[in-house]
């Protein structure tokens, strides 16, 4: 019996310049999970279907991010492959093994959790995070359609959450108690121009 | 370069307290590294309703944190904190939770610090953040809230 249900969105933008990858997670007790898709489906009720969060009017934003509040949940991560263009499965892999040592989920990916894939399809089962799962579900729609779509609007908000584009009130990542956003670019000094923490 | 003791004196001097637009809970900020970080205030949860919840946030950053570390912890009366901690790379945004699901019907004072990193390859950057404290009553039986001055909130315990 699995303690997490990990919810696992993977865009695939390898059509454009970069970011190639990004991967969006959302982490749920494993025995809150129906309440989580029933709340998970009342709060993305408004919306339009296959819509994508900066094309949602603000009104309705700040509905649906105090609505999915009410959603039990772990936390949810994203990650955007921003390391010099690779193999697509190479970048794919970067971005799994990131999730799973460098984000909140670092601390449930070694516990027993099933994986739930939406968007584009992992092709190998020996990727990072995926391996040590109880089991891999590659049709999330099919069961939860509600936290998929959840996920899936998750990965569309990212780009203006982390630019710090959107109000708090409109950000869907202000709804969950942890969350990390971030890329996979090495460790770097600062840049010579940079006066603020003097 | 400042020391980072002087930072540090820094940061603490320019903390503020404002009132978060989206989660309506107060909280403390100051500016670290090229970022925002802020701790609100305790608060009961609202995804687990019998459960005390507060947030350590790293925000706003302008640059992506080589490295960073967030440490948490809610103390109920001062003592048994519930200790959390969140690290990682290449982040540019990051948000921790320490929660507790305490005695119900019972009065607690709930304080919470977080102590805040960011490693860039020199000297770290760092920053502590202490909430103010917070009376919470979890349950549906609580007793008229205590004057914390009163020396009542002992008494409302059994």
């Amino acid at each position: 019996m699995s303690d997490y249900a990990v919810f696992l969105a993977v865009t695939d933008r390898t059509a454009q310049r970069e970011p190639t990858f990004s991967l969006t997670s959302l982490t749920i007790p494993a025995d809150r999970l129906g309440e989580a898709e029933q709340r998970a489906a009342s709060a993305l009720a408004a919306l339009p279907p296959d819509v994508a969060w900066p094309d949602v009017e603000p009104a309705v934003r700040r509905q649906v991010v105090d609505r999915v509040r009410r959603v039990p949940h772990v936390a949810v991560d994203h990650v955007e492959h921003d390391r010099p263009r690779a193999g697509a499965w190479v970048c794919l892999r970067a971005c799994l093994a990131d999730l799973a040592t460098n984000s909140s989920l670092a601390a449930v990916a070694h516990r027993p959790h099933t994986v739930h894939l939406t968007g584009h399809p992992v092709p190998d089962p020996t990727a990072p995070l995926l391996v040590d799962a109880e089991a891999v579900h590659v049709d999330a729609e099919a069961h939860h359609p509600a936290l998929a779509r959840l996920t899936a609007l998750l990965a569309t908000a990212a780009p203006a959450s982390v630019s710090g584009a959107l109000p708090d009130d409109e950000d869907p990542y202000e709804a969950f108690d942890s969350y990390t956003l971030g890329g996979l670019a090495e460790a770097g000094s600062r840049a010579p121009d940079s006066p603020r923490p003097q | 370069m400042t020391s980072i003791a002087a930072v540090i004196t820094l940061m603490t001097a320019s903390a503020t307290t404002t009132a978060a637009a989206a989660a309506a809970e107060p909280r403390v900020e100051q500016e670290l590294w090229w970022c925002n970080v802020s701790l609100d205030y305790p608060h009961r949860s609202h995804t687990q309703p019998d459960r005390v919840n507060v947030h350590a946030d790293i925000k706003q950053c302008q640059r992506p944190m080589p490295a960073f570390k967030i440490a948490l912890s809610l103390y109920q009366d001062e003592v048994s904190p519930v200790s959390t901690r969140l690290l990682g790379n290449n982040k540019k945004r990051a948000r921790l939770v320490a929660n507790t699901a305490p005695q119900e019907n019972v009065w607690f004072t709930y304080r919470a610090v977080a102590k805040f990193t960011i490693e860039d390859g020199s000297e770290p950057f760092k920053a502590t953040l202490v909430s103010v404290p917070q009376q919470i009553c979890i349950g549906t039986n609580c007793p008229p809230q205590p004057d914390p001055d009163s020396g009542r909130l002992a008494a409302t315990r059994w």
